[in-house]
């Protein structure tokens, strides 16, 4: 079995919280018996000329530490326009696996046809996933999951995330879910109710969990993999869920680090 | 270390049903000693439905503390029934859900139940924070308006500021607030007004009880939150 926390947070000493090396991440990972994170700069790791270059590029040096284990979203602020695309053809075809928006921390409409849509067309063209943040109550106007839906209607060959399924809007999410197939639902800050309600609607296939750590402190991996596990869902079901999903829709080629699990 | 839940369901729903018996059975599996229960939504009018957490309070009286839930639009009826259910079936609080029976919380309707509880000196449990009828500030302006009454719900930022400046608001656990939440809000808050809850079976014991093992919390501040406190409130 493989596990993988498709949406954790990772930045070096003094811009987050530990872990701030390839090697603690990695030791969080071993203690939990997950197998590969990805991974994505925190707002906190924004740099004073309000781009996340300084981050991303730590995180490209901790894939090549991990490639088996870090797997990499580039945060892009879309407000930086044309040189925002170029960031983001630079930091994919440098190794990272799609594009993190958080529409509420960079105060962008999650389908913004001008800064938004150019930087999909690059994940478009060169592949990868996008995982926006969304969630009621604290991204109104920004990140509702229906503007999701509208990215994903529009590139209907992207993987688009759903981080943390909605939070209270996750009704909503699972919906656009049924809408587009290349919706993703994460399941970070859900109850194992509302992840029986996803697998019930749109199927296991592309329910995925994360936990959005380290935001949810040191033990949310374990919290929001022990409500996976409580979900009424089949036991294949949580396997899906839990690695075989996102390493199949990303392509992560993870393996099991783990014996027995 | 002795667990007692601030909350749990019992009766039935459109969409699942939590007998007495199944609530102890969870209960056991948990090592949770004693469990409030109130009936569930839909309601509107929770009479017979406040009978079948009654029979639970009977059939395991160590075990099941009843909390009547009132909906205060039915104006003398209810309130006569919540009084006889405190003096004479023993139950311990009230269970109000603006939410669910769509009525402002600082209403007069509930400064009617207020009245009540206050004379009667029992707790009343608000379901807070989905709706504009029932925002976590609004039931600390309830509290402020009735500072003799206990006034419970469950812990968030806006129930934190209520509870820091009123000091009859008891915060409970849950629902699936981590343990970074728990340690960071109760360092700077008084434990003594913090109790366990799971929500049961909306909530999961398991994932709360986890919750209260991961936290920082010392194991007599734990003692406190997962028990000692509602016992004392409620003077078990």
């Amino acid at each position: 079995m493989v596990v993988i926390d498709a949406h954790t947070h990772f930045a070096k000493k003094g811009k987050a919280p530990p872990p701030n090396t390839p090697e603690d991440l990695v030791a969080v990972m071993d203690k939990l018996k997950i197998d590969a994170m990805i991974t994505t700069p925190p707002y906190s790791s924004i740099s004073m000329d309000r781009t996340y270059d300084d981050a991303n590029t730590f995180i490209a040096e901790a894939m090549k530490k991990s490639p088996d284990r870090i797997f990499g979203l580039a945060r892009i602020n879309p407000h930086f326009r044309e040189k925002a695309v170029e960031r983001a053809e630079r930091f994919l075809k440098m190794g990272f696996w799609g594009i993190k928006f958080h529409p509420r921390n960079e105060a962008v409409a999650a389908n913004d046809k001008v800064l938004i849509f150019p930087i999909i067309e690059k994940v478009e063209k060169l592949g990868g996933c996008v995982l926006f943040h969304t969630g009621q109550p604290d991204t109104f106007g920004f990140a509702q999951p229906t503007l999701c839906g509208d990215v994903a209607d529009s590139f209907p060959t992207v993987p688009v995330i759903v981080g943390h399924m909605g939070k209270d809007l996750f009704d909503d999410a699972i919906l656009i879910a049924k809408w587009f197939d290349n919706v993703i639902l994460e399941t970070s800050f859900r109850s194992p109710h509302d992840i029986a309600k996803a697998v019930r609607t749109i199927g296991p296939e592309r329910v995925v969990y994360g936990s959005d750590f380290y935001m949810g402190g040191p033990f949310g991996p374990e919290i929001e993999m022990m409500k996976v596990k409580l979900a009424n869902i089949s036991a294949r079901d949580k396997e899906m869920i839990l690695g075989d999903n996102i390493n199949r829709i990303v392509k992560m080629g993870v393996k099991s680090h783990f014996e027995g699990v | 270390m002795v667990v007692i839940d601030a909350l749990a369901f019992v009766g039935e729903t459109l969409y699942w049903k939590m007998s007495a018996e199944e609530l102890v059975k969870r209960m056991d599996k948990n090592g949770i000693e004693m469990a409030v229960a109130t009936p569930p939504p839909p309601g509107p009018d929770y009479t017979e439905a406040n009978k079948v957490v009654y029979e639970a309070t009977r059939k395991y009286p160590k075990r099941i503390i009843g909390f009547y839930r009132v909906n205060p639009h039915y104006g003398e009826k209810v309130l006569k029934e919540a009084e006889a259910a405190v003096k004479e079936w023993g139950f311990k609080g009230f269970k109000l859900d603006p939410t669910n029976e769509a009525y402002g919380v600082t209403s007069q309707i509930v400064e009617n139940v207020m009245e009540v509880a206050r004379a009667l000196k029992v707790p009343v449990f608000f379901h807070t924070g989905d709706s504009q009828f029932c925002p976590p500030e609004g039931v600390g302006d309830v509290a402020r308006m009735y500072p003799k009454v206990t006034v419970m719900m469950h812990a968030s930022a806006g129930g934190l500021r209520a509870a820091v400046s009123q000091p009859n608001v008891v915060l409970a656990t849950g629902p699936m607030g981590g343990p970074r939440m728990l340690d960071s809000m109760y360092d700077s808050f008084d434990l003594r007004r913090v109790v366990f809850s799971s929500r049961m079976p909306i909530g999961f014991p398991e994932l709360e009880l986890r919750i209260m093992q991961l936290s920082l919390l010392s194991e007599d501040r734990k003692s406190l939150v997962m028990g000692e406190n509602l016992k004392r409130i409620l003077g078990l």
